[in-house]
């Protein structure tokens, strides 16, 4: 009994990192008809982002001088913004230049874009992390070594207490974000218009929505949902690497797919599920790690297959 | 009477095909104006070129005397420019409710939307009872209702209806017709576009014929009625 | 847009499929003929590592250790020719490896290559090498089979197998400190199966049996499963048969789930520094075999440390570092044999016959061109440092394991 509870609980865990990716997937393809496929590797940028700040801070002494929930805060308000301008130049540059051809076009472009982000993690986060710190803090700098080998995320999350502490605080902060997200898209003006522009673009247009410009909001949140789960991740994981965001893409898409892409409450269902389906295979399955992804991407293709609209989706989509 | 919209030597094209050639308008403020043709003669093409949904090659278009050839669609639907195309469909997986909000996209204030909301139970009594009823479930005719409770909440300057008979039992065309007729008598400023000769004329005051993406004829409902275009069986 | 998502869902699938094939293709270049020059005053040797990806910490320091010992030779003037290198990424990917190798084989001027970590990428490339009849010597990568009568005389190692690696460990964790409950986990590369294989065989020859085995994915992150399935299994030690970055997570996870009463025990593969960046808590305790000796300890060790850090590189030594050096040594010394013009027939003989003194001793060739100079030592994480077993407190008996 107490190893079915370890395992639903490692599967809660897990299944919160995925949903928050898939929950980006979906933004991105309810508004825009596209699958972002780099929706990985801009939370892994911004997982970085907060761990190139952190050192600076550290290297300054604010990491010890200043309240840590103040600087989880600042921290993630720097993952926010690194992760709203990437998501802005991938719409600008990946997304937006292929906006009259071919859905293909897009999913080929941000695959290819989500290599170059990956890459420059690994070129960039050394020299311009300890380019920073040795500007700001001088002697005191703290030095990454080398930007491609895996890199330790500072525990923040564990509030100085136990990685039970931790793991509370990743599902609060996840429900806490979807709750958020529930709000947002359901009760303003702005999230209405986002889903109405999933639902119906050209009535959207007609509708008088300034679809060009929710395009652009739905990247900033899309951001804003992608900078956490990166810093959750990194928290959960401690340690990271640069080509994380692949995989972690991956998955965050296969939920996606599951919950029926569009759909941002079947995002929430398509994590869980796949996470499940992974830690029971390998709990109970001899020798199922080796399975457990495989056996989960079985679960994405029947989905494909036999219910492409999604695990909660509607067939009844109206088209004269 | 002033001109509500004027639309001068418009051209527009899908690719290398064009889609409106030299076709001019003038839509006469608090009167019904109706452009008829058949499928595939541009109707649908020049009706999304007003919104700016379809971008125009040259021509020039006024709202209300004010030149409005650099307002993006939303601005256009924002200054009183609504279009109903029941073809379009609606927000399937919103309540019929979130639809006529969504409709009511620019007023902010909560007392006006109120009132709005409430005018529109009294036009459209189907739709009220189908308020928390997802729009995705509703029949042809409470969808075409629906498109134009939609367009018709904004009060705006200029009404468009882009085919509401289409696809529509004899019945709810009835129906379509009615309201139109109610929205006429409110002195409502409306484009009709039609396939339907005959029901568009009854309440329409001046007509366009239009063919192969230019305006071919244009007069007064009875010259329109007594006009060779609108007997040819090809209509 | 698409009237039919099913089978858009399925084409991006595929796309996905062919998409990951190809990411893991680019491949980088190091020093190529920029000076062009006259063809005759320039030999090359290809060099093979995992210089990015998870294992990219050895990778670069083996490339670093290979690049210093031809340098040095370029600037003693004993070679009557520029020896260049061309260096390839291989990411631990089979199929780089092999487009690297064909791209190396291609070169006319290339005698000799050198490289891999990864026992998987080395054996896709090794088919290559042997069909261009062109010697590879392996500097790290630990399978078995990788030398063999059948790849004789072209594939050759200088660093010993997982079995001589293995059989090392075994020795100490089920000889001398005498665990019987053993859950082994591996990961799913041609190096985790070659350690499964080889420590199974181990516990068999000793009449035990493992109370359970997982093989991981190699690109996994999350072991909760397999930590739940150890705790549950009542193991009082964990084998882990795998590198560095999946050793680390386990051993984080394990330690984060409290499976701290327990020894962790490993394989040269996870013994970087990159293992210790889970927290000096968390690695406490882990202990791993090496190859060769521990640099500290001989004169020719402490000198190669010196070499090496006084060449300014940023990447540690890792375990195999010393071994890239030693495999250039090799190399260098049978290029020496080859006279004024070198040709890769000549450098097969010379390679195989060769007699070299490096930092772990002399090295020669077997008869199916494995190293007959074999020395492990093990290693313990003790306060967040690797540390030789022998002088850690652990050895002495200040510290346990756990699962005693």
């Amino acid at each position: 009994m107490e190893y079915l509870l370890d395992l639903i609980w490692s599967a809660v865990l897990l299944g919160c990192t995925y949903t928050l990716v898939a929950i980006g997937f979906s933004l991105f393809f309810g508004v825009m008809d596209v699958v972002v496929f780099c929706c990985g590797d801009i939370a892994i940028f911004g997982a970085f982002s907060i761990l190139a700040s952190y050192t600076i801070l550290n290297s300054l002494g604010i990491m010890t001088a200043w309240p840590l929930l103040l600087v989880i805060l600042l921290l993630l308000l720097i993952g926010i913004i690194f992760c709203m301008a990437l998501g802005l130049l991938t719409h600008r540059f990946s997304i937006k230049p292929f906006e009259k051809s071919s859905a293909l076009m897009p999913l080929l472009s941000t695959i290819a874009l989500g290599t170059v982000i990956r890459e420059v993690i690994g070129l960039m986060f050394m020299p311009a992390t300890n380019g920073l710190a040795d500007v700001v803090a001088g002697e005191n700098a703290i030095h990454v070594v080398s930007g491609r080998n895996p890199q330790s995320f500072p525990s923040l999350l564990s509030l100085g207490g136990s990685t039970d502490t931790r793991n509370i605080i990743i599902v609060a902060v996840t429900v806490v974000i979807l709750l958020l997200l529930f709000f947002f898209l359901n009760k303003t003006k702005m999230g209405l218009s986002m889903q109405a522009i999933s639902q119906n673009k050209e009535l959207s247009l007609m509708t008088g929505i300034n679809v060009s410009r929710s395009i652009v909001i739905t990247f900033v949140i899309g951001g804003v949902v992608l900078a956490i789960s990166g810093f959750l991740l990194g928290n959960y994981q401690t340690i990271m690497s640069f080509d994380n965001g692949s995989m972690f893409g991956i998955k965050g898409f296969s939920a996606a797919v599951v919950g029926g892409l569009r759909n941002t409450w079947g995002a929430i269902l398509g994590g869980m599920l796949l996470a499940f389906v992974e830690v029971m295979v390998s709990g109970y399955v001899p020798n199922g790690s080796a399975y457990a992804s495989i056996i989960a991407f079985v679960v994405v293709v029947v989905f494909i297959i036999f219910k492409p609209e999604g695990i909660i989706g509607e067939k009844t989509v109206e088209k004269v | 009477m002033n001109t509500m919209l004027e639309i001068r030597n418009l051209y527009t094209s899908y690719g290398r095909i064009p889609m409106l050639m030299d076709v001019s308008l003038d839509i006469a403020e608090g009167e019904v104006s109706c452009v008829l043709g058949a499928n595939g003669s541009g109707k649908t093409t020049l009706v999304k070129a007003i919104l700016n949904m379809v971008k125009a090659d040259q021509g020039t278009m006024k709202l209300a005397g004010v030149s409005i050839d650099d307002w993006p669609t939303h601005k256009r639907v924002e200054e009183g420019i609504a279009l109903s195309a029941a073809a379009v469909g609606t927000f399937p997986k919103m309540t019929v409710e979130t639809n006529l909000k969504m409709g009511a996209f620019y007023i902010n204030d909560a007392k006006v939307l109120h009132d709005r909301l409430e005018n529109i139970y009294t036009s459209f009594p189907v739709l009220k009872d189908r308020l928390q009823q997802k729009a995705g479930t509703l029949s042809g005719g409470e969808r075409t209702m629906l498109a134009i409770a939609r367009a018709v909440i904004n009060k705006p300057k200029l009404l468009i209806l882009d085919e509401p008979s289409l696809g529509l039992a004899p019945i709810m065309v009835e129906e379509v017709f009615e309201i139109i007729q109610r929205l006429r008598e409110e002195k409502m400023t409306i484009l009709l576009v039609e396939q339907n000769a005959t029901k568009a004329l009854a309440v329409a005051s001046r007509g366009y014929v239009i063919q192969k993406g230019a305006i071919i004829f244009s007069g007064t409902s009875d010259e329109l009625r007594k006009s060779e275009f609108v007997e040819n069986p090809v209509m | 847009m698409f009237k039919n998502s099913k089978w858009f869902l399925v084409t991006v699938v595929a796309l996905i499929a062919v998409a990951l094939l190809f990411t893991g293709c680019n491949q980088q270049t190091g020093e190529t003929d920029e000076e062009g020059g006259n063809a005759a005053s320039v030999v090359k040797i290809g060099f093979f590592a995992p210089i990015t990806g998870g294992d990219a910490a050895e990778g670069t320091a083996a490339r670093n250790a290979f690049q210093m010992a031809i340098d040095e030779a370029n600037a003693s003037g004993e070679y009557p020719y520029t020896i260049e290198l061309i260096i390839i990424d291989d990411q631990g990917t089979d199929s780089v490896a092999v487009a690297g190798a064909n791209q190396v084989v291609a070169d006319p001027d290339v005698v000799a290559a050198s490289g891999f970590w990864n026992s998987g990428p080395a054996a896709a490339a090794s088919a290559v090498f042997k069909e261009a009849e062109i010697p590879l010597l392996i500097w790290g990568a630990i399978r078995d089979d990788l030398t063999n009568a059948d790849n004789y005389p072209y594939i050759t190692r200088s660093a010993p197998t997982a079995s001589q690696e293995n059989s090392a460990s075994a020795a100490v964790v089920l000889d001398d400190l005498g665990y019987t409950d053993w859950f082994i986990v591996s990961d799913a590369s041609d190096y985790g199966q070659g350690n499964l294989e080889v420590f199974t065989k181990e516990l068999t020859d000793r009449g035990l049996t493992a109370l359970g085995s997982e093989v991981v994915q190699e690109d996994a992150t999350d072991f909760s499963a397999v930590v739940a399935k150890i705790k549950n299994s009542g193991a009082k030690a964990v084998y882990c048969g795998s590198t560095v970055e999946i050793a680390s997570l386990l051993k984080l996870q394990l330690y984060e789930a409290g499976v701290t009463d327990i020894l962790f025990a490993g394989i040269s593969g996870m013994k970087t520094p990159d293992f210790l960046k889970i927290g000096a808590e968390a690695a406490e305790g882990a202990l791993v075999v090496s190859p060769g000796v521990d640099l500290e300890s001989t004169d020719a060790g402490r000198a190669f440390t010196e070499a090496y850090n006084n060449a300014g590189y940023s990447e540690p030594i890792g375990a195999y570092t010393p071994y890239a050096y030693e495999a250039a040594l090799i190399l260098l010394n049978a290029l020496s044999a080859c006279g004024d013009a070198p040709t890769p027939e000549a450098m097969v003989d010379a390679i195989i016959n060769s007699e070299t003194t490096g930092i772990f001793g002399t090295t020669t060739f077997d008869e199916i061109g494995q190293t007959t100079n074999v020395a492990t030592y093990l290693n313990v994480v003790q306060d967040g440092q690797w540390m030789n077993y022998v002088n850690s407190e652990y050895a002495n008996g200040t510290r346990s394991f756990g699962g005693k």
